[in-house]
């Protein structure tokens, strides 16, 4: 992958990221306020909105939970770090199954009662896990081209 | 069609899930990446390819087309449903919406041109169970938002399956 590619879907990512908190879209224009519903209801697809479980930012609830804003940003965060870095192939995939573990040990404790729901803690969990998930899409990718480079060759 | 037989399969019972109250909380963020993980288990079960480390370009159109099938099949059963109850979603929240946007800081018109858009929609739902605005809205809802975690799905699962084909053929 070059440095475009990673930039085009860093640009992809930042938008999708944007979008989860109105309160930045209210910053940068007021109208862009009308969009709300449309983009709850773009967003209803990917989280199921919880208000309890939402981050408030800027004045506005946030489209997706805790959980899911961790998952972005750190696919965001991660995206932005891939663009500078050189990507290895031979990652064993373990290690987005460990990423997972933090996520899916949440879910398990808040929903058997051991804590309660923790915006913190959600997000840190689904930082950890959209991380790790970007970094193997990012291989995939990577995979993908060589796999084109090869076709080309034969 | 039928060298992609799985993608529809699966594409089917992610569309279904869709539209299932509390399976339809976790749509997209976890049934579509597993989904297009399925299809690609399912596929190389279908093909006997068990022990063939798969393309990654293959997972790719599998993860996308397994994306498609749910939207297709997912936006068909949500229009439906709606035809059919003449209600959705979008009727439940309008009050609360109605109430927030009229403490938004923006211009009076503005104001009552997206509340209008929206009466429209929410009047013809009431009425006739279908909105042109509404199907245009999810039908484009579901592609893009499907497309993108079956394109995930794909790419990501087929890391999986591959890592473990590896490790079988090693031992």
């Amino acid at each position: 992958m070059n440095y475009k590619h990673k930039i085009f879907l860093f640009i992809v990512v930042l938008i999708w990221n944007v979008g989860i908190y109105p309160g930045i879209l209210f910053f940068i224009d007021n109208n862009s306020i009308a969009a709300i519903p449309l983009l709850n209801k773009f967003y209803s697809g990917v989280c199921h909105q919880h208000d309890i479980k939402l981050l408030k930012i800027l004045g506005f609830n946030s489209m997706v939970c805790s959980r899911c804003a961790g998952i972005y940003a750190g696919v965001l965060l991660f995206s932005f770090y891939m663009i500078f870095v050189k990507i290895k192939t031979n990652k064993e995939i373990k290690f987005l199954i460990l990423s997972a573990v933090p996520l899916i040990l949440d879910v398990i404790f808040y929903n058997i009662g051991i804590y309660n729901y923790s915006k913190t803690a959600a997000f840190t969990s689904g930082l950890f896990f959209g991380s790790a998930g970007i970094y193997y899409f990012y291989i995939g990718l990577e995979k993908l081209i060589s796999e084109q480079k090869i076709k080309e060759k034969l | 069609m039928k060298k992609y037989l799985s993608s529809f399969v699966v594409g089917f019972g992610a569309g279904v899930l869709q539209v299932v109250p509390v399976a339809k909380s976790f749509a997209c963020c976890i049934i579509i990446p597993l989904a297009a993980y399925f299809a690609l288990m399912l596929d190389q079960k279908a093909n006997k390819n068990i022990n063939v480390i798969m393309p990654v370009s293959r997972a790719l159109i599998i993860g996308l087309l397994t994306g498609i099938y749910a939207a297709l099949f997912g936006s068909f059963f949500d229009i439906l449903i709606t035809f059919i109850t003449k209600n959705n979603d979008i009727i439940a929240v309008f009050p609360e919406f109605q109430k927030m946007i009229t403490n938004f800081p923006i211009s009076e018109g503005l104001q009552k041109e997206v509340l209008n858009l929206y009466s429209s929609v929410i009047d013809q739902i009431k009425d006739v169970g279908f909105s042109a605005l509404y199907t245009l809205s999810i039908l484009f809802n579901n592609l893009i938002i499907n497309l993108i975690f079956g394109l995930i799905g794909g790419v990501v699962g087929v890391q999986i399956i591959n890592s473990r084909i590896k490790k079988s053929n090693e031992l």
